[in-house]
């Protein structure tokens, strides 16, 4: 099979990709694993979504049906129930259901998503009991198959996911008996808190972690603690919290094993603006570049990795000189890492704090000159920040720093 | 439903035994009240077919060690069960304690020890520090999946004419007219003569036998388990001591790594993890070896091993010589089953003739696999539809598991636990909401429709 263009994943940032690659002119393939495109959305049956990029209000099921039809449309090929077993330049592997395939192309956008970070990796101390499950398996449970995975829950974790399950589990008539923050604050968004926390009265302990898991068969308790500033945790604190079950909500984690660890950088893979990593041709956008907090942002970055894609593909990309990004020791990470030096146009440099601000700039300096500055109140570690810069302003490699 | 032989326990010592009953062309039954087998010490050890230098040179523990690793080879191509000749270190300083390690081997009768230093060492432990300079080379030692070779072990038994009970829990035991008359709460079997392999359940099974208890003991061992990574290519422990052969790091069998156990006498049977079990482990890991791959870790256990005195117990019992008794099967009890295997059926029971041909077992291999279900371990559906279907079948979503490695990966199930529950659903004949972790009440799902 050939095809100027394969995106791999067809959640939102997927079939973005793939629609403005095909309106630059290439042909598309699309591959999901799942029987359905949409990814994720599909589970995420609460409203929130779309606002930015839709400009109404819409489910997550809503918001992936807008874009399937638009795929449909647009009469992009589709290959469902598809594995992408692995990628070169040029080439996809694919396990479908009944063959194995090899797919020529001349650009790969890579949206596999996330996944959720487990109790393995966290290691969480007892026992390994029916009833602990990440909170996007119990999204699924309750949305997908229309079971409950107990009566009396305690969520670990205070991401965006697990703020929504609360909601979810309190309005199927579960009892959330606590969510545990091991942070000082919330990695969620602040409108989740307070719709899906505050407004049910939900306790919501910071700075407390779950330190233990008991029961014979299914999950009985847990004990729980409070931990000092280092995140140790205080053993005269620990009490116990009669509960079925354990949900999960501690980070999510890019899937993305399908890239050579040369574009690596720890759990970060390094692209420029365009979304094109060092291997020529292989983009990458959405979740598996990097956490978003909105559908809509990952549907934005979908867009401008699909169109350098498909304009690569074409051959009609046009190679310019690159300089790098560096951020102070108040961002975790800026996205992207390189930036093309167009000769005009704007690109937006997306970031994540690691702490919170109440009222600061974001500061870009290229050359020694400050080439654009945003003025925030409250950055918080939990909500992505984003600046516009000029691309004609860059003169040399950038800086970005939060403060005056 | 009448038997030559009734085995009670369904773990890696238990299914060898059934195995080469069913071997010796007699009828066996092979009873396990849990709904898979292979839930106890054998799902959680350290997967290592042991050269055999460890053991008291004399001990059935050296016997069966040495004769089981001979075994173990063949056995395992015949059942389709991975299996590799790694080999295994044992790592320190104390040179005379190592030749000390290597003088009872060759007095157990292992071949091919040596004790290796510098760029040999380097070599075969890249990532060992650089302060640990010399090493005793085992290269008999090998890595197996321990559940599938009790399963493939059942499996091969059942394929041939035995009979295998899942969800047995025995209740009474009479002796009538020459017969053992086994009962469950739901049904009765007959067998002429027993085993007693039930585990850390041996002394309940004996009781009901009427037959000789014994004072076990419980020691837990935890585990650190990384995804797949070449960080050590063989089994590197340290220098054993009174409580055991120290934390290990070793490779499985399917490209894991292992790191663990600790060693802890408990109470009672308890496999939670501990923050000092596993601070334990990481602390050891870290004092042993550069580039420690933390970042890999995906999941923590632990196991329990049942001991009784210093060596295995597989004995006739005194009181009544239908009666086999085997108990204290900790380390290397993996290793020796094939051999406490033969000795029982060939020495205990006297079934002395030849071994006859045995149908092979399929696998779980589907091809195509179709849809991938498992993403990190590559599973397609066909794959898991064979496991619960298989002549054992899986019908706990550990079971499928164990047996196809669905749920084994970076995700630990995140992404696939529900759609193994809808295929055992759908495959098995059962509701969603009857689908079970692993024992009778692990359910995952609350009963009733939202």
């Amino acid at each position: 099979m050939k095809t100027d263009v394969v995106v791999i994943g067809g959640g939102p940032s997927g079939m973005s990709a793939a629609l403005k690659a095909k309106e630059q002119g290439a042909s598309v393939l699309l591959i999901d694993v799942e029987p359905r495109l949409g990814g994720i959305l599909n589970q995420c049956i609460h409203n929130g979504f779309g606002l930015k990029h839709f400009k109404e209000e819409l489910t997550g099921p809503e918001y992936a049906d807008r874009l399937a039809r638009e795929v449909e449309r647009e009469g992009i090929d589709v290959m469902l129930n598809s594995y992408v077993n692995f990628i070169q330049k040029n080439k996809v592997y694919v396990i479908t259901p009944n063959s194995q395939e090899v797919i020529d192309c001349g650009a790969i956008v890579l949206a596999a998503g996330a996944r959720e970070r487990t109790a393995g990796e966290i290691y969480l101390k007892g026992k390994r009991l029916a009833g602990v499950y990440t909170a996007g398996t119990v999204q699924k449970m309750i949305n997908f198959y229309g079971k409950l995975p107990g009566k009396k829950a305690v969520i670990l974790g205070s991401g965006d996911i697990g703020l929504i399950m609360a909601r979810r589990l309190t309005l199927e008539g579960v009892e959330v008996k606590l969510v545990c923050e091991i942070m000082p604050h919330s990695s969620g968004l602040r409108r989740n808190i307070r719709q899906c926390i505050e407004d049910f009265n939900i306790p919501l302990l910071y700075n407390h972690t779950v330190t233990r898991v008991v029961g014979k068969e299914r999950v009985e308790g847990i004990y729980y603690a409070e931990v000092d500033e280092n995140r140790n945790i205080k053993k005269e604190t620990e009490k116990f919290l009669e509960c079925d079950c354990l949900l999960l909500s501690v980070g999510l984690i890019p899937e993305n094993s399908l890239l050579p660890e040369s574009v690596q950088r720890g759990k970060y893979v390094i692209v420029d603006d365009e979304r094109q990593t060092s291997e020529d041709g292989i983009f990458v956008s959405g979740n598996v570049l990097h956490i978003h907090d909105l559908a809509d942002n990952a549907t934005e970055e979908g867009e401008i990795a699909g169109k350098f894609a498909g304009l690569h593909a074409l051959g009609k990309l046009q190679k310019y000189p690159k300089n790098k990004i560096y951020f102070s020791n108040k961002i975790s990470y800026t996205m992207p890492e390189l930036v093309n030096r167009k000769p005009e146009g704007k690109f937006t440099i997306y970031m994540r704090a690691n702490a919170n601000f109440l009222k600061t700039n974001i500061v870009v300096s290229s050359g020694g000159k400050v080439i654009a500055k945003k003025f925030c109140v409250g950055i918080t570690t939990g909500e992505m920040q984003e600046i516009e810069v000029d691309y004609e302003q860059i003169s040399g490699d950038i800086f970005v720093d939060i403060g005056e | 439903m009448t038997f030559d032989y009734a085995v009670f326990g369904g773990g890696v010592i238990g299914a060898a035994i059934f195995n080469k009953f069913i071997r010796k062309g007699k009828s066996c039954v092979l009873l396990e009240r849990e709904p898979d087998l292979a839930t106890g010490a054998t799902k959680a050890n350290s997967g290592l077919i042991h050269a055999g230098f460890d053991a008291e040179t004399g001990t059935l523990k050296a016997r069966f060690n040495v004769r089981g690793n001979e075994l173990t080879e063949e056995l395992a191509k015949n059942l389709k069960v991975p299996f590799k000749r790694t080999g295994a270190l044992v790592v320190g300083n104390d040179l005379e304690k190592l030749n000390a390690l290597k003088a009872r081997g060759i007095a157990n009768g292992v071949k091919e020890l040596e004790i290796v230093e510098g760029e040999a060492l380097r070599k075969l432990a890249p990532n060992l520090k650089e302060d640990i300079k010399y090493a005793l080379h085992a290269k008999s030692a090998g890595l197996i999946s321990p559940y599938m070779l009790a399963i493939a072990l059942a499996e091969e038994g059942v394929i041939n004419g035995g009979t295998c009970k899942l969800n047995f829990e025995t209740v009474s035991v009479q002796e009538k007219n020459g017969y053992f008359e086994i009962s469950s709460p739901s049904e009765t079997i007959k067998a002429k003569r027993v085993i007693n392999a039930a585990g850390a359940g041996f002394n309940q099974i004996s009781k009901l036998l009427k037959v000789e208890e014994k004072p076990l003991k419980f020691r837990r061992g935890e585990y650190i388990i990384l995804d797949k990574t070449d960080f050590v290519k063989l089994s590197i422990f340290p220098l054993p001591t009174a409580l055991g052969k120290g934390i290990l790091a070793t490779p499985t069998v399917d490209g894991n790594v292992l790191l663990g156990p600790t060693a802890e006498d408990i109470e009672s049977y308890n496999t939670e993890t501990t923050t000092e079990g596993i601070d334990k482990i990481l602390a050891y890991i870290k004092s042993t070896f550069n580039n420690v791959p933390l970042n890999k870790n995906i999941r923590q256990f632990s196991g329990i091993r049942v001991s009784c005195g210093e060596d295995f117990i597989v004995e006739k019992s005194k009181l009544n010589e239908s009666v086999v008794l085997i108990a204290g099967i900790n380390s290397p009890g993996l290793s020796s089953a094939p051999a406490i295997a033969e000795y029982v059926v060939e020495e205990l029971f006297g079934e002395k003739n030849k071994d006859k041909t045995m149908i092979a077992r399929e696998g779980y291999f589907a091809e195509p696999a179709g849809r991938i279900v498992c993403r990190c371990e590559k599973i397609g559906e066909n794959e898991i539809i064979r496991a619960i279907n298989a002549p054992i079948p899986a019908h706990t979503v550990d079971a499928v598991k164990r047996r196809v490695r669905a749920g084994m990966g970076r995700c630990q199930g995140g992404q696939c636990m529900l759609e193994v529950c809808k295929l055992l659903a759908k495959n098995a004949g059962l509701n969603l909401e009857d689908v079970k972790k692993e024992s009778a009440n692990s359910f995952i799902m609350q009963k009733g429709e939202l």
